[in-house]
């Protein structure tokens, strides 16, 4: 199970996203999934037409989020790539965490997908992974 | 709230027993009819800013502050060069976000008639929006040459006048930049990205001078801002993808180094090394390989607004008087002299969302400016149009020489798209004779003019409080929104 609420409660210029999922890897790819849909208004549909092995290291839950997400924002704002399909896990002992597996993407079409915000930066900000019972809780704000 | 103590007209200051570890009064400069706005947010942000370590005198919010990340948006605070720290938090992502005025000698009257043609013409030649590339095309070599030099590049290259550099703030380059301490990744994002104008609240506007704008005819004047009608041309944009990764690489780098540089941050986004660390040098020479990236950015977007007006008007740019007025940035760090207790200090002051104030006399305004003080540009909402005000030694002397950067945003992007649909605005806005031109509809929304202060009020506080002197409003008449 993996849930993401877009929202603007943390600061009047920026947007965020509230993640809930019942393990950590659910909760990233919640969190993928998040970030494309503020980028690109709705995600596209399209299947996959490339794929990327990833393998992050970070020494807390958070920073790998962060790392996470800025290595997706990477690929789309050089290469145009949209992950639309995700085959990772997330590990995580009491100083390493790990996002490690392959992605699927299609490619961002300028002239037909008409993205909404291009976001600057993920950010610290008031970021915390935080376990409720058996579901995972975070919330990400972007830099627009 | 906080507690503020009124300690003069327009100023509220917190003093530093308000929280624990504050090294100096935050001071929150505004209004008696912006004051009561002003989010908890902030105040918790400055005075966290209050409790970095080599800060001197006070943090300070400015008229237009809002609640950004580690520092707020209108914030500016001044670190002893040798024992204070730089922070990414106080300079933003966007790395020299900032905007430049351009003057013609055209008016209304000559634009109107050929206005939809010369939008199409810069929508055309400046790429807006999310992923967008520019024409510019360089190699590795080239683009560590846009970091170190900047506008000089543009000279260089054809992409400048001379009058360009001399109008830009530091000649459009900021000294100290080193392409060795940038990431490939940061290389990868802006290689692409040079002559682009991004998106959000950034923009590319026409706008003229109205009756009754022109506050202080005789300072417009010498900025060469006189004629009722006459046509300015605005543009807000910053370091774009190459600017962002860099503050996030060394974000990442502080807050995982505190421990070792002993320093502990109520707020990872406030993140600091000491500025004479090899960390601290680094992201200096890195933050000034984006400032200059973003003054050439402006500058290049410069060319081929002057391209699209000789394209439209059938004759050089020069025969229609397209000059930069100035340009400058509103997010960056700068090393500057200050006298702190009689004693002249070097300091590292940092603006973010806000924008240098230098008054009449002061060496680094051009001398073409001296008499009368350093340009300041103030963005308003695309509603609303820009201002252009001049600094003043008052700034200077209490406000290590800063002042506003806009109208700061009040409203939510989901709560201004509720109120509003794009295509409603676009059609309003044409209505009252502003065009625009956007690949997003849903980002005009967001873009609103009800979403930002009132600039009259922003404007209004500044001039009051001395740190800069209105000279003149401009009206938009149509918008490239980004």
């Amino acid at each position: 199970m993996r849930k993401f609420d877009i929202n603007d409660r943390y600061t009047v210029s920026d947007i965020g996203v509230s993640l809930r999922a019942d393990s950590l890897t659910e909760l990233f790819i919640a969190g993928a999934e998040g970030m494309f849909e503020i980028i690109m208004g709705a995600r596209p549909t399209r299947p996959a037409v490339a794929s990327q092995a990833i393998d992050l290291h970070a020494d807390s839950a958070e920073q790998l989020m962060i790392d996470w997400l800025s290595e997706l924002l990477y690929g789309f704002d050089t290469n145009g790539l949209i992950p639309v399909h995700f085959d990772i896990s997330v590990s995580r002992t009491d100083n390493d965490s790990r996002v490690s597996g392959t992605i699927g993407y299609c490619r961002y079409d300028r002239d037909t997908d008409n993205a909404e915000h291009e976001i600057k930066a993920v950010t610290y900000y008031k970021l915390m992974i935080q376990k409720d019972g058996d579901l995972y809780r975070c919330d990400v704000v972007f830099d627009l | 709230m906080m507690k503020m103590n009124k300690i003069a007209e327009g100023i509220w200051e917190i003093p530093t027993g308000a929280k624990e570890g504050m090294r100096v009064p935050a001071r929150i400069l505004s209004s008696e009819k912006l004051i009561g706005g002003i989010d908890e947010g902030v105040l918790d942000q400055i005075t966290n800013v209050a409790c970095l370590p080599g800060i001197q005198r006070y943090a300070i919010c400015m008229p237009d502050a809002h609640r950004g990340y580690g520092f707020p948006i209108g914030g500016v605070a001044a670190f002893d060069s040798d024992e204070g720290v730089i922070s990414p938090g106080g300079i933003g992502f966007d790395i020299n976000c900032g905007m430049r005025l351009i003057r013609t000698n055209l008016t209304v009257d000559d634009v109107k008639p050929r206005l939809d043609h010369l939008m199409k013409e810069l929508f055309q030649a400046v790429p807006s929006g999310v992923g967008t590339k520019g024409s510019v095309r360089l190699d590795r070599n080239e683009f560590r040459k846009v970091m170190t030099d900047g506008s000089q590049w543009c000279l260089d290259r054809g992409f400048a006048t001379e009058n360009d550099v001399d109008h830009t703030e530091g000649q459009g380059k900021v000294s100290g930049a080193d392409p060795q301490a940038v990431s490939d990744k940061a290389m990868a994002r802006g290689i692409d990205q040079v002559g682009t104008l991004g998106s959000g609240n950034h923009y590319l506007e026409i706008e003229f001078l109205s009756e009754g704008d022109l506050f202080r005819p005789e300072i417009g004047r010498v900025l060469g801002i006189e004629d009722i009608g006459q046509i300015i041309v605005a543009i807000h944009c910053g370091s774009r993808g190459f600017g962002h990764q860099i503050a996030t690489d060394y974000l990442k780098i502080f807050t995982q180094n505190a421990a070792k540089h002993g320093l502990v941050f109520r707020d990872r986004e406030l993140a600091a090394a000491p500025i004479h660390s090899p960390d601290g040098v680094a992201y200096y020479a890195a933050m000034a390989c984006a400032a200059n990236n973003a003054f050439a950015n402006r500058q290049v977007i410069t060319h081929h607004i002057r391209e699209s007006f000789a394209k439209v008007f059938g004759k050089p740019a020069e025969a229609m008087g397209l000059s930069t007025i100035y340009d400058v940035a509103h997010n960056i760090a700068r090393f500057e002299n200050y006298d702190i207790s009689g004693q002249t200090k070097r300091l590292l002051v940092h603006r973010k969302g806000a924008t240098r104030s230098f008054g009449p006399g002061n060496s680094e305004v051009p001398a073409g400016y001296r008499g009368v003080g350093q340009p300041v540009i103030v963005g308003g909402s695309m509603e609303t149009g820009s201002a252009i005000f001049v600094g003043t030694a008052d700034a200077e002397r209490d406000y290590f020489g800063s002042t506003l950067h806009g109208s700061g945003r009040v409203m939510s992007r989901t709560r201004a798209k509720k109120q509003v649909r794009g295509d409603k605005l676009q059609r309003d806005m044409a209505a009252r004779g502003i065009m625009v031109r956007t690949k997003s509809l849903s980002g005009l929304a967001e873009e609103a003019g009800f979403a930002y202060k009132n600039i009259d009020d922003v404007s209004r506080a500044v001039d009051d409080l001395g740190l800069s002197r209105l000279v003149a409003r401009f009206h938009p008449l149509a918008n490239i929104k980004g």
